[in-house]
């Protein structure tokens, strides 16, 4: 009697290729870094090493204060306020590409006591300025640090 | 009433695996392209920001958490506690000195006094750093109180 093999059917098994990956998802996934990768960018002034001339020059000044609310030029806003402040600071007449500017730099002076989250939330604001009153370009905000702004003084008391 | 009786044998159960690999792959791709290595694990309460911007993928961090401890990494490895704001300047220099335009980001707590965020932002300023990017999460409605 002739016995006939049963043939096989070619088949190349990938159940133990799908425990492998499965195994790699969970690993990215546990791994993987859900932070936060975005933030507020300023880019930082150069510092001439040449002598500069420095001329007083009028600017908006936000002051944040120990308990987090704000003083612009001295009164007492709330961020709301912010945009209809510096509408009045618009240059008048003068039109880039049709939208109005202003050019007094912003400089913001967080106190050493205030939360860090009120400064944020000023430069956050000031930010969405150029947005708001339909500005041609953004305001030129300047964040000096204590010892800027000792040394400016210095410079400017010399003059 | 003929009963008509299946001959052969039975064809064995199975599952068809190959396409879920497929899937598993394809996820995995994701995961890789989207990986991104947590430098800092500081624990910290991010202030809210509507405008935000992208971080390069390679920045350096500075965290400054709610204790005031200031932890340093050049993006590569996991962040280092510093004990002085002057450690900051040291680090920074080195770090500029290899790469003149590595972009630094600030990762500090919200109710941090603005006094220590000052000292690090006047360090990284000292030490030539051209961009500084503080790092915020989305404000949302809700937080327009």
């Amino acid at each position: 009697m002739k016995l006939e093999r049963r043939k096989v059917p070619p088949e190349i098994f990938t159940g133990s290729m799908a425990d492998v990956t499965f195994l790699l998802i969970i690993y990215f996934m546990v791994t993987m870094a859900f932070s936060a990768t975005k933030g507020l960018d300023f880019a930082v002034p150069k510092e001439e090493t040449t002598q500069v001339q420095l001329e007083r020059e009028e600017a908006v000044e936000v002051k944040v204060t120990p308990q987090g609310t704000y003083l612009v030029d001295g009164r007492p806003l709330a961020l709301s306020q912010f945009a209809d402040y510096l509408k009045g600071k618009v240059v008048p007449g003068k039109l880039i590409e049709g939208k109005p500017v202003i050019e007094k730099p912003v400089i913001l002076r967080p106190d050493p006591q205030a939360p860090y989250g009120a400064m944020m939330d000023a430069f956050d604001e000031l930010r969405q300025i150029k947005d708001k009153l339909g500005l041609a370009r953004d305001l030129n905000i300047s964040l000096p640090t204590q010892r800027e702004i000792e040394n400016l003084w210095g410079a400017l008391g010399a003059l | 009433m003929i009963r008509i009786r299946r001959v052969g044998r039975k064809p064995d159960p199975y599952i068809p695996t190959a396409t879920m690999a497929d899937i598993v792959f394809l996820l995995i791709i994701f995961f890789i392209v989207t990986y991104n290595i947590e430098v800092d694990k500081a624990k910290v309460q991010l202030p809210r920001t509507t405008v935000r911007t992208d971080v390069p993928r390679d920045a350096a961090y500075v965290s400054v958490d709610t204790e005031g401890i200031i932890r340093v990494s050049s993006g590569k490895e996991t962040s280092v506690p510093v004990s002085a704001v002057e450690e900051v300047q040291t680090f920074a220099q080195n770090v500029v000195a290899q790469t003149p335009d590595k972009p630094f980001v600030v990762k500090a707590d919200k109710n941090t006094r603005f006094q220590i965020i000052d000292k690090v932002l006047d360090a990284l300023k000292q030490a030539r750093v051209r961009t500084i990017f503080l790092l915020s999460e989305q404000r949302t409605v809700s937080d327009k109180t």
